[in-house]
């Protein structure tokens, strides 16, 4: 049998019977006058700490998928400009993304980048990362770079000092925040979750993330996230919700000792009451979140009592959603 | 996660395998238990600047903690004196002092404390000979249970939820911690403390005693009784029997403390069918061969391993422990408050 010959811009097709074509690969880096970009938002952690590799520390985090909100990017570029021109003005994170993307890919010029998002800042859900994520793919895009989600980590960081791990979507993995890379994938997928999420805060100012300054943890505690991340292994092969529970009621205990949440005790006194399977927390906001596993009985019922004890507690409503699992809506 | 390959003996070897003995029976297999704590305490006192190369540790114990000591400080660079007793095994004492430890060993009891107090007199005459050394005084440290994380890590990691843990209690450093541990994440779980009879621990009259390992005849700080559910005292014979029956079921060549522990979780498992039970085996056994797996000895010895206890009698006061197996329903109670219930005599 031949082999094609392949020159690095074109791309080889096999056809049925071996006969071969090989057709022109469009030329990617002006293909496109748009780049465009999104990401969506998450909804705090699942477990957030520090954790030892190879004898170094590093702080990391899981993010809990929230796909509900998004921020979409667009980018074109304009070879009369050296800087970025961003639409709103004040995303100056995604103004930095968008400029270090474009050297990254080896441009010299800058060009003009418009966002929209319906993700609220400050209270936890990482509006500032699904800008600067979805700015980071829509400039890539733009420049014909196909970037992998460890790139686009990597630069997140670098635009913005520190990042959630927004950019891998509904994939669990253990993203350290502030050095821009997965100290763990945890393989499979996340346990069937439903989650009741609240303002534990809401007229309050919200958190700026830079702002204060990261937890010193004891040894004692960054024992203990070895000891969850263990566990976090666990409950995605078993697709276990509870066990994924225990993981982030653990994580939010440790977590509140460094920064509290409003009423925290009662929260999880209203996990046992109302048979949760845990609560999860932002780190950088007031977001919080009763877990459910949705195959617990009378789900509706117990959704219903966790509404009104958060109404209590906060004088606020709550929102639902899903993660992992099959979730409503698609087909079997 | 990818494996790589250890650049430590220490490393290699500070944690257990997790078997699967029974449909709700698991066993946290060590080959040296005591490698944790002694390289938590060791490292601890590094951070803090307490020991560096050519420091001389000082320490007493007859038992596997002197053997993990040792190796970590001929890894380390360390100098290491451990004051014994008698008790201490040749197989133990050949392996420390081929490591480069100083293994002294005394003569004579003391009056208040036995060969304990005896050991400790002689550490003491030690320490101010060497005023540079560092003790890392296992019955006391507060990282002794503080060790124990990577424990609960794997644990948790194989089987995720357990409901009870069982183990032998010394210093109560791997009770003690790993309880703590576990219920920082299950709250719930329930610790099964085992101790023999003859030992001051859990509220018996200081006595000689045959089974080693566990047990004390004095009060470590690190015992905290109120974390334990249940309280077992076994003997030696029961212990030893276990531990043959754990060799001949399963393969798995353990020490003495191992089969204690092994026999409680066993019963334990069997009483309740539905929940996970986890039973520590604290070290291999090698430095039993010549005792407990020796029908010889057995037999020289006054013991018999034919036949197995199946359930222990149930206590209401220390006092009324008697061999080869009793259990007292310790339910979180401090020490006193388990020796202020009226004793009933059987
Ligand atoms: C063989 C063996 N098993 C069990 C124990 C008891 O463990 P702990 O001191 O953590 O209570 C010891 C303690 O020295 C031991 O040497």
């Amino acid at each position: 049998m031949t082999s094609p010959i392949a020159t690095p811009n074109t791309t080889a097709v096999g056809l049925a019977d071996s006969t071969w074509l090989t057709i022109k690969k469009p030329d990617l880096r002006d293909w496109k006058a748009v780049g465009h970009g999104v990401c969506s938002a998450h909804h705090g952690e699942i477990l957030q700490g520090m954790f030892e590799v190879n004898g170094k520390l590093h702080r990391a985090l899981i993010s809990v998928p929230f796909g509900h909100l998004i921020s979409e990017a667009r980018f074109e570029c304009d070879e009369n400009l050296k800087t970025v021109v961003v639409e709103p003005r004040n995303c100056v994170k995604a103004q930095a993304a968008a400029e270090l993307t474009l050297r990254k890919c080896g441009r010299k010029h800058g060009g003009y980048l418009t966002l929209s998002s319906n993700v609220p800042a400050r209270i936890g859900l990482g509006s500032s990362t699904a800008d600067v994520v979805a700015t980071i793919e829509a400039t890539a895009d733009r420049c014909g770079v196909d970037l992998s989600t460890e790139e686009v980590a990597e630069f997140a960081v670098a635009a913005e000092i520190a990042s959630d791990g927004s950019m891998f979507g509904n994939r669990a993995v253990l993203f350290a925040q502030r050095d821009g890379f997965v100290l763990e994938y945890f393989g499979g997928q996340y346990p069937h979750l439903y989650i009741v999420g609240f303002n534990t805060d809401p007229n309050g100012w919200g958190v700026d993330t830079l702002a204060f300054p990261p937890a010193t943890y004891t040894v004692k505690e960054i024992k203990s996230f070895q000891m969850l991340r263990a566990l976090m292994r666990r409950a995605i092969e078993d697709r276990s919700a509870a066990l994924l529970g225990r993981v982030a009621s653990c994580s939010a205990r440790i977590n509140n000792d460094h920064l509290k949440k409003k009423h925290f005790e009662e929260l999880e006194r209203l996990v046992e009451a109302v048979g949760a399977v845990g609560i999860q927390v932002a780190h950088s906001g007031p977001i919080a979140g009763i877990i459910f596993d949705p195959a617990t009985a009378e789900l509706g019922e117990r959704v219903f009592e966790t509404n009104a004890r958060v109404a209590e507690l906060y004088g606020t409503q709550t929102w639902c959603f899903e993660v992992g699992g099959r979730r409503r809506g698609l087909s079997k | 996660m990818i494996r790589q390959a250890y650049t430590t003996v220490s490393d290699a070897f500070e944690l257990p395998r997790i078997l699967r003995l029974g449909e709700n029976l698991y066993a946290a297999s060590f080959f040296l238990m005591k490698l944790l704590p002694a390289k938590f305490i060791l490292d601890r006192a590094r951070d803090h600047s307490l020991i560096g190369p050519g420091s001389t540790i000082i320490e007493t114990t007859s038992g596997t903690f002197g053997l993990a000591l040792a190796i970590l400080c001929a890894e380390a660079g360390y100098k290491l004196i451990v004051v014994s007793d008698p008790a201490v095994d040749t197989p133990l004492k050949t392996r420390m002092e081929d490591l480069g430890t100083r293994v002294e060993i005394v003569r004579e009891p003391a009056a208040v404390g036995g060969f304990q107090g005896a050991r400790l007199e002689r550490m003491k005459q030690l320490q101010s000979e060497n005023p540079d050394h560092f003790w890392p005084s296992q019955y006391d440290n507060p990282h002794n249970p503080d060790a124990y994380a990577p424990l609960v890590e794997i644990v948790v990691e194989c089987i995720g939820r357990f409901d009870f843990l069982v183990g032998t209690v010394g210093s109560g450093g791997s009770m003690c911690g790993t309880s703590n541990y576990a219920r920082t994440i299950f709250p719930e779980i329930k610790a099964v403390g085992v101790d023999t009879f003859g030992s001051v621990l859990f509220g018996q009259p200081d006595q000689k005693r045959l089974l080693r390992g566990l047990g004390n005849s004095l009060m470590p700080k690190n015992l905290d009784h109120t974390i334990f559910d249940e309280v077992h005292w076994v003997s030696a014979q029961a212990a030893f029997t276990a531990t043959r029956l754990l060799h001949r079921s399963y393969a798995l060549f353990a020490g003495a403390t191992s089969g204690a522990a092994f026999m409680v979780a066993r019963w334990i498992a069997a009483q309740n069918p539905d929940k996970a039970v986890v039973c520590l085996l604290p070290d291999e056994g090698y430095r039993y061969i010549e005792t407990v797996y020796s029908d010889e000895w057995l037999d020289q010895n006054g013991f018999s391993t034919r036949h197995m206890i199946e359930s222990p009698t149930n206590v209401e006061h220390p006092f009324a422990a008697r061999p080869e197996w009793a259990r007292l329903d310790w339910n979180r109670r401090t020490l006193s408050e388990v020796l202020a219930v009226q004793e009933v005599t059987m």
